[in-house]
């Protein structure tokens, strides 16, 4: 045994010199150490205790009297000599080991065992050899102990995680996972391999972090995501960096504390994953998790005009927000600005507490009495029961807003008929407010009311909207779609018309973003919505200054606008926008990083690249919200790329069409490392198609479908001709009434129809009854803004009408009309006035397609398809009074069998040009006798079949070049 | 309506192409990226651009 290497034993920490031994000392020492034990240690003097060679002598005699040495004596031999623990019994080494936790490093195996099982003592787990670690966080264990042999399974390390080693621990979560991952692959390995599954999984769901360094939890995080809820919150804060894309995966527990350290990430939460933050019986405190509400309650002292402006715009809510403004905005000459901009915030609740109700009243009319100067007005005011604090019937405060939308319109005020302005105050009606907007705005305001004669007060938002400037800068187009929808674009018009120099700023927006937004319904809310959220970079931008790279970064963040994620990235300046791209870029990045389930990497990847999610609401479809993996299954992208019309269209060039092509071959990619590959390879080269480029291909191809669906529509004046021509199957009677009566048994046609009275249903969306007038479909204010229709062939008829009912043929609309189609029903929320409704099943295809799926459901009532159209047309150029704020109208009018009366009436009731539009009797039972025959000779199938259903020669040959190619590599 | 207000560029297009062709071709062997790679090579093909 090697000798000590001082003289003495010290404490570490004694600087005292001990005394050399004299002569009597030493001899005594070499007796002592000649026949040393225990006993004659302890009665020995502290001097010769202390002494190494002593020390030495007892040890090395017999392990075990160690015990009788001083602690720090024993602890500092064995630092010395740590292989002796292993020889001192499982007492003295745990006690020894409990000093010096590293000396276990020096036990045998099985010493170690007994030490961890026998007295759990689990800390020393990590001195066990590594491959019995991860044994033990990987399979099913039995070490055997002085207590006989425990079975144990890696769950009963998940709470003793800190006990091993750190690689080891990465190692056995890796295998555990990769285990799970290959179960979920594979059901066979799943079924035979069901015990060691069974364990992983427990493995996994009882993780437990609580005592896991940091850097470990963060480790660990980054092998698998999945675990980040079991992080602590020192952990989870270090993983998150104030990046808003991993809120999604974060426990409640730690979304609380995200958004209590930064209430913005609230905006990354969908209402119900809020709701779950809250604890049961306590949603009252959900306002104020809210971030928009908890914003503008935390602001509203300081709100300006444009802040109002931006919220009431911007906010989904029918105004709601607002209604707090009277009783939080103390400054009058504010709350009388933006009540000339937005009467709504003007609005009375009448439900809830009558003290609020009346206290609210009395605000509103303190502020009259204020800004209103007008003494007779103000008397009328005072005297009107509809603005009356002592209200007895809610309904007439109900009505208030109403006398509101005038009262705050001082172009009203000061250029109408005062005894009619007073008697709208005591008496409101819409006959009296349409007398007052034309009597201030003159006779383009005339025009527009006339052609609404059903238009309510409530649906006029403000009256500011008439005010010439908004005539002469938008059209009377953009006046009637203030009625024709649902739109926050009416606060903007009254914005601009108080203050016309603001239109400039608009009109340079619009410049900007040339072509970017569709020019429907639901685009044009896009397109005002974002020129809200970006006004004041609007305000810095000179256009001159606007390089494409510029541009292009502005295009990219109204892209991103519909990510919740992008309201994290500051957008108020020209050095914003010049930073734009690398700070959204930088946001993916980091979470590309991060991120190991493959769904939320190709979500990143489709994100970044090209500018969508990868999956869509689930069963939601709306253009503006497309995801990639909902662009290749709903607008059946295989199938449009292999059809010849595709190839040949004048909508979109070889280079879309190839864009689209790739876009959907990496939706195919189903590894984790090649998308992770794929994602640093494009993100590492500039010279690459991005979100921009994609925009503008994939609002194309609907458009592309629509158009070849309305090509092929019957048109009146080709059946006629058809007729005349004494084709097969199609006739025409002229009536003495006036009424063409078309009639189809057997001839082949495409109808696109919408069935007001059904025979077996009732009315139909449209909200049209058995009315014997057209006045319904032209002038409805409360019915929706979309149409069901079906489109019909010989082959598909019977789900779609009955003997009996009335449908309206639509042969000549624009494509653009067509929001959505699906072989089944699309199950699409026509809501009123809504200008982008939400359609459940949407598969977009060429019509053959959408037919022959049609056809191929299995009963007679499922072979339904839906075209889904707006009712109004979409260029605001082509909406007018004269066309009932651009409504539109059918061409022909569709009988099952023969006419009946109410078909002829509403023939002559959409009479075109002074002629009746025709009738089409289809012959029902002839085409069912056509069919039988076809199935018979089997032609059926041929019939629905697409044309054409191969590649193009063109594809052809490249597949043939291809074939060889490949041919030739092996 | 009015659609078209931006125009992606050929090259962009061809060099991202390149990139995933060259990508899959890498991975060629793997299941889970084989149809993709078969499509793009086609696609590559179409369009002239070589590995």
């Amino acid at each position: 045994m090697d000798k000590f290497k001082g003289e003495n034993f010290m404490p570490s920490n004694e600087l005292v010199e001990k005394p050399k031994l004299n002569i009597f000392q030493q001899i005594r020492k070499l007796f002592l150490v000649a026949r040393i034990n225990g006993k004659k240690y302890e009665k020995a003097p502290e001097y010769l205790k202390t002494n190494p060679e002593v020390v030495d002598a007892l040890i090395s005699n017999i392990p075990t009297d160690i015990q009788y040495v001083r602690d720090e004596i024993a602890l500092q031999y064995l630092n010395e000599h740590p292989e002796t623990i292993k020889d001192l019994g499982k007492k003295l080494q745990t006690k020894y080991i409990a000093k010096n936790q590293s000396l276990a490093e020096h036990l045998s195996n099985s010493q170690k065992t007994e030490i961890i099982f026998g007295d759990e003592n689990y800390e020393l787990i990590k001195y066990l050899p590594k491959e019995l670690q991860l044994e033990f966080l990987t399979n099913d264990s039995k070490p055997d102990t002085s207590r006989g042999v425990i079975h144990i399974s890696p769950k009963f390390f998940t709470d003793k995680l800190q006990c091993f080693d750190e690689d080891i621990l990465i190692q056995a979560v890796a295998k555990n996972k990769q285990l799970l991952d290959m179960a979920q692959e594979d059901p066979s390995f799943s079924k035979k391999e069901w015990l060691k599954i069974l364990d992983a999984r427990e493995f996994y769901e009882q993780l437990n972090f609580e005592n896991l360094p940091v850097n470990t939890q963060l480790k660990l995080a980054l092998l698998d995501d999945t675990v980040v809820p079991k992080m602590t919150d020192e952990a989870v804060i270090k993983y998150v960096n104030n990046n808003p894309l991993f809120i999604a995966i974060l426990s409640n527990n730690q979304k609380k504390l995200m958004i209590e350290k930064n209430p913005q990430f609230i905006a990354m939460l969908e209402r119900p994953k809020i709701e779950q933050l809250i604890p049961y019986g306590e949603s009252e405190k959900l306002s104020f998790l809210d971030y928009s509400k908890k914003t503008f309650n935390d602001k509203y002292l300081n709100l300006d005009y444009d802040e109002v402006l931006k919220i009431s715009t911007l906010s989904n809510d029918n105004y709601s927000d607002l209604w707090h403004i009277t009783d939080s905005i103390r400054d009058k000459d504010l709350l009388w600005k933006i009540s000339k901009t937005i009467p709504q915030a003007l609005f009375v609740q009448v439900k809830g507490n009558k003290f609020a109700i009346r206290k609210k009243i009395q605000d509103v009319v303190e502020l009259f009495n204020q800004k209103i100067t007008n003494p007779n007005i103000l008397e009328a005011i005072k005297s009107s029961r509809y603005l009356s604090p002592d209200f007895e019937d809610p309904k007439d405060i109900e009505v208030s807003y109403d006398i509101c939308k005038v009262l705050t319109d001082e172009k009203l005020l000061a250029t109408a008929d005062q005894s009619k302005i007073i008697e709208f105050i005591q008496k409101p009606s819409i006959e009296l407010m349409k007398e007052l907007i034309i009597q201030t705005y003159g006779e383009n305001a005339r025009k527009v009311l006339e052609a609404r004669p059903n238009l309510g007060m409530k649906a006029i938002p403000n009256l500011r909207i008439f005010d010439s400037a908004i005539f002469e800068n938008f059209g009377e187009g953009v006046v009637h779609n203030q009625f024709n929808y649902d739109t926050k674009f009416s606060i903007l018009l009254a914005d601009f018309a108080n203050h016309p120099e603001r239109i400039a700023e608009y009109k340079k927006f619009e410049r900007l973003t040339d072509g970017f937004f569709i020019n429907n319904a639901a685009g044009n809310e896009e397109k005002i919505k974002s020129f809200v959220k970006f006004s004041d970079l609007i305000k810095t931008i000179n256009e001159e200054e606007m390089t494409p790279e510029r541009i292009n970064a502005l295009k990219l963040a109204l892209l991103d606008r519909k990510m919740p994620e992008s309201k994290f990235l500051p957008l108020k300046s020209i050095e914003d926008l010049d930073n734009y791209t690398n700070a959204r870029n930088q946001m993916y990045d980091e979470a590309m990083q991060k991120v190991t389930d493959i769904k939320e990497i190709r979500e990143i990847l489709s994100k970044r690249f090209f500018g969508m999610p990868y999956l869509g609401s689930p069963n939601i479809y709306t253009a503006s919200s497309l995801a990639l993996d909902d662009m290749v299954k709903k607008y059946s992208i295989d199938n449009l790329l292999k059809d010849r019309r595709t190839q040949e269209s004048e909508l979109l060039n070889n280079d879309e069409l190839d864009a689209i092509e790739l876009a959907s071959i990496i939706s195919k990619i189903d590894d984790i490392k090649v998308l992770r590959k794929l994602y640093s390879t494009l993100a590492s080269n500039e010279n690459v198609i991005g979100p921009v480029d994609f925009e503008t291909i994939k609002q194309k191809i609907p458009l592309q479908y629509s158009k070849e669906l309305v090509s092929q529509l019957l048109k009146p004046e080709d059946a006629i001709r058809r007729a005349e021509s004494g084709e097969d199957g199609i006739s025409i009677e002229h009536e003495e009434d006036g009424v063409d009566i078309i009639r189809l048994n057997g001839a082949d046609f495409k109808i696109l129809m919408h069935s007001v009275i059904n025979a077996r249903n009732g009315d139909s969306n449209s909200h049209i009854t058995t009315t014997p007038t057209d006045d319904t479909w032209k002038n409805m204010e409360e019915g929706c803004s979309t149409i069901s229709n079906c489109l019909i062939e010989p082959g598909v008829l019977e789900s779609c009408a009955q003997e009996g009912t009335i449908s309206y043929g639509f042969a000549s609309i624009d494509p653009n009309l067509i929001i959505g189609m699906s072989q089944f029903d699309s199950r699409t929320t026509h809501l009123r006035k809504q200008p982008a409704p939400n359609i459940e099943v949407v598969e977009m295809n060429y019509p053959e397609e959408l037919l022959r799926k049609t056809a191929e459901q299995n009963t007679a009532a499922d072979k339904y398809n839906e075209v889904v159209t707006y009712r109004y047309e979409q260029n605001p150029d082509l909406i007018t009074s004269e066309n009932n704020g651009g409504k539109i109208m059918p061409d022909y009018i569709i009988a099952y069998g023969k006419a009946t009366g109410l078909h002829r009436t509403r023939a002559k009731e959409f009479s075109k040009n002074n002629k009746p539009i025709p009738i089409i009797e289809i012959d029902v039972e002839a085409y069912k006798r056509k069919k039988s025959r076809n199935m018979r000779a089997k032609e059926h199938d041929e019939e629905h079949k697409a044309e054409p259903r191969e590649d193009s020669k063109f594809i052809q040959e490249v597949k043939k070049v291809t074939e060889e190619d490949q041919l030739e590599d092996r | 309506m009015k659609i078209g207000g931006i125009v992606m560029e050929t090259e962009k297009l061809n060099n991202t192409i390149k990139l995933v062709y060259d990508l899959l071709e890498k991975n060629k062997d793997n299941p889970n990226v084989k149809e993709a790679y078969n499509e793009i090579a086609l696609l590559a093909k179409k369009r002239n651009i070589t590995k």
